[in-house]
């Protein structure tokens, strides 16, 4: 017979080790990884870049193409378009080369839509925008290339039809890349910004060569740089180009990367330029789209040391939860991929190193970039997508590939950033040429799945699984006074007395735009005490007592008019 | 003109320490013996035991005049220990009583002296011959007596060639009797006693040749065909066959290095490492030209393995720790571009370990410290730089940055100032103060900063984007002529040369152009307008034009051009070989 004693401590030891069952689950849970995988072929998107590649190294065939996570039919579920580029010796295959829509099912499929789209080949592609530009409640498209952008009008029965002349926004005929949309003025549609890169054409291509005799792409500086674009919406299906009366005309940028925010909080959205081996611009609205260039004083136009750094992709948000947006530049390896912290009154402080971004992105190439909060812990982390611009880099270097593993950056809440692609299932270990990088949910369970644009190579649909064993809120805002698509909208959420802020973004990342829709990680916290959106007509919403784990449309005078909860797989 | 290198001038005896006491000793009434002049070297150091380990060394068969230039402490050392002629007489009585004891050719026991150890070596015949015929060859030249001294150095090569194992000798006699020719445009003469030095410095009889094929290589480096490829050949025949020394592999190799013959440099440098397997220098320049071309794991393994490796026999310890820092500061850099931060780290620890005030190995390190996000750390490794060198501009400018990344402003801001101070023309200092300022609310102060910052760093980019445009440019035209279009090619760089007329590579290019296709008046015009830029007055232009001249048949110009050539290549191999010491 067993001893009082031992019974005791028989009863005791049991709830001991089911407790011990219970904590270890929890925390099993807690720390398990949250993985990504590469499901592009199993959801349908089958789309090959074509990038021409030839031995007379023409630039535009290491550049890569942009990806558009967005919805088109304004169905609820966000579709992909992948922009292609072409070639410059082979007619037939530039004449084969083509864009591809790609709709998604809602079932965890895509299927490509592109015949009866109406985006057809127009030269040779590099990256893509969307917005309601003329605020009819269908997103528009628009796409930039070597030699000539297009803008695609969507009609709302999924086609779109080029009114590029009629818009007035061909460009220049020479070589765009990114492109974005935002309401400089505020007065109710959306305008545009086109980066365009450098003078190259194929009757002035150079020869360049590393190590001697091995010919390689050209740096950028061999060309003439040249000046960007921005278009002023006219609110009648045409745009002007007021790039020198707004105040952004320059001829010493080699623009590549480009996104809207509003850094100094005063309501009037900025415009940043990251360059190419030359100082990135900060253009300062003043008011009413009248803009200073202020990178300098910023801090924001140089790398470490106050060096010139590559400038390829971009992306502002606010990282550390300061309620001020910082700015995150990817650029060659052995340059680091710089991160400036804003730390109030238009300045930054470039926190490359101290926040673990430097060191972690030092062998890597970097294009397309993206803050998001991967985990739903509600802190943003960072997805970078690499590939060496190079392609015969290994002939003359030995610690490095064309093909290089993207990044994802962990947050620790401080802005403090480690490196987890490599524990974060086997769509992070990937080695490719990546160069686009969009964010979106695409199967709208709640966590952030990545579209990448690999050049020359097959794209990457990278799901996101386990993210949402943290709760989150998705939110879709729509503009009456405002543009329709609430861009440039600034969103607040609290939770558990923090305040988080997150703002819409229409073009960012490199020659890319993410979904639309606002993300916000919300960890174990189930409600959110409030939500406040800053319209950019100067309109405020404010929601009380919101439940997570779910989508909403909040509707610009007149708060939440669509509720769906996630799809749980 | 050389001379300078263990080359005694009779005018240095004057500051020997031990010649001082001379004058305390002089005898008049000593015998005849003691008043013939004998031509002594003299080794000092402060130990016994060092004194008899160097005698030892010498025995076991290392030159006196090595020994005592890398040991001795007294002032005679940079001249190999080499006294001139002296007078027994003149000498203190113990290095007397030493002298008496020497036959010629023979080193004496340790002599105790005023606190010092003393080596004693009495040349012989030979050697003396050879040195008063050499010196009264430098001063006939120094005199503008050419003649002279060509006859001088005549009979100093005469007796060099007489001396076993005391080769540089015999190159500085042969260096002074080409001169003397060359001055006096005795080309004829000058050319083939250029040659001859030629291979007694840098290898053997054949490396002359060795070195013609060498010219013809480079001659073509951006002409990589088939020609180039025979010529490659010939050169690599002419390298097994020739044996050259040590430095001049090592030479070679850093001059195809610097013409971004890439490849080529690497077969030079393995070569070299294969014939002079414990060769330490071998290692470390093939290490450096691996790294330099991007294969950092290789550049690794060399490294590593230089510190596995014997010092040379003969070399100074301060020379051979400085050796030994920057192999392990090396392997730091490497690490450090490989993310490896703690391997750097501990490369940089154990480089200061064995130099401990080594500016570079504790500013290397401060910067892993900063890659780390360490920022205290790295600001404690720069200061304690700035603390032993306070005009060390390169912490002061990283003390000056990392305090902006810190946001302590005022710190950034002096820091930057004290940079400014050491060089006003620090562009990068100049940014990280305007930071500083604009920060600390110093707008108007930083206006200015940044205005200078922002001319600086446009002159520094308008230099470089120039600089890359005209390789392109160079590049592209050089690949037009690869691929058969001739005639377009040669339009292409006169075009070339219209538009940037101060570029010389331009003008090399061009210029073998114009000799390959038979227009040789042209190619030689293009040559010498090259070398009237004033800008590029080296080897391989001298070799151009003596091909040129010699298929026109212009041979005394082809001779003077040959002479200017050998002459030119003698200096390009000697400043080549600290190519590797970046």
């Amino acid at each position: 017979m067993r001893n009082l004693f031992q019974y005791f401590f028989g009863i005791h030891a049991t709830a001991l080790i089911a407790a011990s069952i219970v904590v270890l689950g929890t925390a099993f849970q807690q720390t398990a990884p949250v993985t990504f995988s590469n499901v592009a072929a199993q959801v349908g998107i089958h789309f090959k870049h074509q990038n021409g590649a030839s031995p007379q190294k023409y630039m535009p065939e290491t550049m890569g193409g942009g990806v558009l996570i967005f919805d088109y039919d304004v169905d609820g579920w966000p579709d992909v378009l992948l922009i292609n580029g072409g070639s410059f010796v082979d007619t037939r295959a530039a004449a084969a080369a083509r864009h591809e829509l790609y709709r998604n099912n809602g079932n965890g499929t895509f299927t490509d839509k592109t015949a009866n789209s109406g985006i057809g080949v127009a030269g040779y592609a590099m990256g893509v925008c969307s917005a309601d530009f003329d605020n009819d409640g269908w997103p528009d498209v628009y796409i930039t290339g070597v030699g000539s952008n297009k803008l695609y009008r969507n009609n709302g029965s999924g086609a779109f039809l080029d009114v590029t002349a009629k818009a007035g926004v061909g460009g220049t005929g020479l070589w765009s890349s990114s492109c974005a949309f935002g309401d400089i003025d505020n007065d109710g549609d959306v305008d545009l910004f086109v980066t365009n890169y450098v003078d190259f054409t194929v009757n002035n291509n150079k020869y360049c060569a590393a190590a001697g005799d091995i010919r390689v792409y050209c740096h950028p500086n061999v060309y003439n740089s040249l000046p960007n674009i921005l278009y002023r919406n006219n609110g009648d299906g045409t745009f002007t180009d007021i790039t020198k009366e707004a105040g952004v005309y320059r001829t010493d940028g080699n623009g590549l990367g480009v996104v809207f925010g509003d850094y100094d909080n005063d309501g009037w959205v900025d415009i940043y330029v990251a360059n190419d081996s030359v100082p990135n611009f900060l253009f300062h609205n003043k008011g009413k789209g009248s803009f200073e260039e202020v990178g300098f004083w910023a801090g924001v136009a140089l790398g470490v040391e106050g060096r010139p750094l590559a400038g390829m992709g971009t992306d502002i948000a606010d990282m550390d939860g300061d309620g001020l947006l910082d700015i995150i530049v990817t650029n060659l390896d052995r340059e680091t991929h710089s991160l400036f912290k804003n730390f109030g009154k238009g300045l930054f402080t470039n926190v490359s190193f101290e926040s673990g971004v430097g060191e972690a992105t030092l062998p890597f190439v970097g294009f397309g970039a993206a803050f998001v909060d991967y985990d739903n812990d509600s802190d943003l982390d960072l997805a970078i997508a690499n590939g060496d611009i190079t392609d015969n880099v290994s002939r003359f270097r030995d610690n490095t590939s064309y093909e290089q593993r993207n990044l994802l950056l962990e947050n620790n809440g401080s802005g403090k950033f480690r490196d987890v692609g490599l524990r974060s299932g086997p769509g992070f270990a990937l080695k490719k040429v990546s160069r686009g990088l969009a964010v979106g949910d695409l199967d709208n369970d709640g966590d952030l799945d990545f579209v990448v644009a690999n050049n020359g190579q097959a794209a990457d649909v990278l799901r996101n699984e386990g993210g949402n064993r943290n709760n989150a809120l998705l939110i879709r805002v729509v503009g009456s006074k405002s543009n329709r698509d609430g861009i440039g909208a600034r969103l607040k959420l609290t939770v558990g007395g923090r305040t988080v802020m997150r703002h819409v973004k229409a073009g960012s990342s490199y020659q890319s735009q993410n979904d639309l829709r606002v993300h916000f990680g919300m960890g174990s916290a189930s409600m959110a005490e409030r939500l406040e959106v800053l319209w950019p007509s100067g309109e405020i919403t404010m929601l009380e007592q919101i439940e997570g784990n779910q989508i909403l449309t909040v509707t610009e005078g007149r708060g939440i008019t669509d509720k769906q909860a996630f799809k749980k797989n | 003109m050389k001379g300078k290198r263990n080359s005694p001038p009779r005018q240095r005896r004057g500051v020997c320490l031990f010649l001082l006491v001379l004058f305390l000793y002089v005898s008049p009434t000593l015998p005849q013996a003691q008043q013939q002049p004998v031509a002594v070297r003299l080794l000092a150091v402060h130990t016994e035991a060092e004194a008899a380990k160097l005698r030892s060394q010498y025995q076991a068969g290392a030159s006196f005049e090595a020994l005592a230039s890398a040991y001795s402490t007294d002032s005679s050392a940079k001249d190999g220990g080499y006294l001139g002629l002296v007078r027994p007489s003149d000498l203190t009585p113990e290095l007397q009583r030493a002298l008496e004891r020497l036959a010629a050719g023979q080193v004496s026991a340790v002599i105790p002296m005023r606190g010092d150890y003393i080596l004693l070596q009495r040349l012989s015949v030979e050697e003396t011959n050879w040195v008063v015929a050499q010196d009264a060859g430098l001063q006939a030249y120094q005199q503008d007596h050419y003649e002279e001294a060509a006859q001088h150095f005549k009979e100093a090569v005469a007796h060099g060639e007489k001396l076993t194992g005391m080769v540089q000798h015999l190159e500085d006699s042969l260096h002074g009797l080409a001169e003397a020719y060359h001055v006096q445009k005795k080309y004829a003469e000058a050319e083939p006693v250029y040659r001859r030095y030629i291979a007694v410095r840098w290898g053997g009889r054949g490396t002359p040749e060795l070195l013609d094929r060498f010219s013809t290589l480079l001659a073509q480096s951006f002409f990589k065909d088939a020609q180039f490829d025979e010529a490659f050949k010939k050169f690599q025949e002419a390298l097994v066959a020739a044996s050259p020394n040590r430095e001049l592999y090592q030479a070679m190799a850093g001059i195809l290095f610097k013409a971004e013959l890439m490849p080529e440099a690497e077969k030079v440098i393995s070569r070299a490492g294969q014939v002079f397997p414990e060769s330490r220098e071998v290692e470390f320049d093939a290490g450096q030209l691996y790294r330099h071309i991007g294969k950092v794991n290789k550049a690794l393994e060399l490294f590593e393995h230089t510190t596995r490796m014997k010092a040379p026999s003969v070399i100074d310890p301060a020379v051979d720790r400085l050796q030994q820092t920057v192999i392990y500061q090396k392997i730091g850099s490497i690490h450090a571009e490989l993310v490896e931060s703690d391997k750097a780290i501990a490369a940089y620890k154990k480089a200061l370990e064995i130099m401990p005030d080594s500016a570079e190995s504790r500013l290397a390190l401060g910067d892993v410290y900063s890659r780390m996000g360490q920022s205290a750390d790295a600001l404690n490794e720069y200061n304690n730089v700035v603390r032993s060198d306070p005009r060390n501009a390169a912490a002061y400018f990283r003390i000056a940055d990392v305090n902006l990344r810190m946001e302590r402003f005022s710190e950034a801001a002096a820091a930057a100032e004290r940079v400014l101070a050491i060089d006003p023309t620090h562009h990068k200092a100049h940014y990280v103060q305007a930071m500083a300022l604009v920060r600390m609310d110093r707008r108007e102060d930083a206006e200015k900063v940044l205005e200078l910052y922002r001319k600086l760093e446009a002159d520094t980019r308008s230099t470089t984007d120039r600089a890359r445009t005209i390789e392109v440019l160079n590049r592209g035209a050089a690949a037009i002529w690869l691929e058969g279009r001739r005639d377009e090619a040669l339009a292409a760089f006169l075009k070339l040369v219209e538009s940037y007329p101060d570029a010389p590579a331009i003008y090399l290019n061009l210029g073998w152009v114009q000799s390959r296709l038979g227009r040789h008046q042209d190619a030689a015009a293009t040559f010498e307008k090259m070398l009237s830029l004033g800008t590029e007055d080296n080897f391989l232009v001298h070799w151009n034009l003596a091909q040129e001249y010699k298929s026109l048949g212009e041979m005394e110009n082809g001779r003077r051009r040959n002479v200017l050539y050998l002459q030119r290549l003698d200096a390009a191999l000697e400043s080549a070989l600290n190519w590797a010491a970046d």
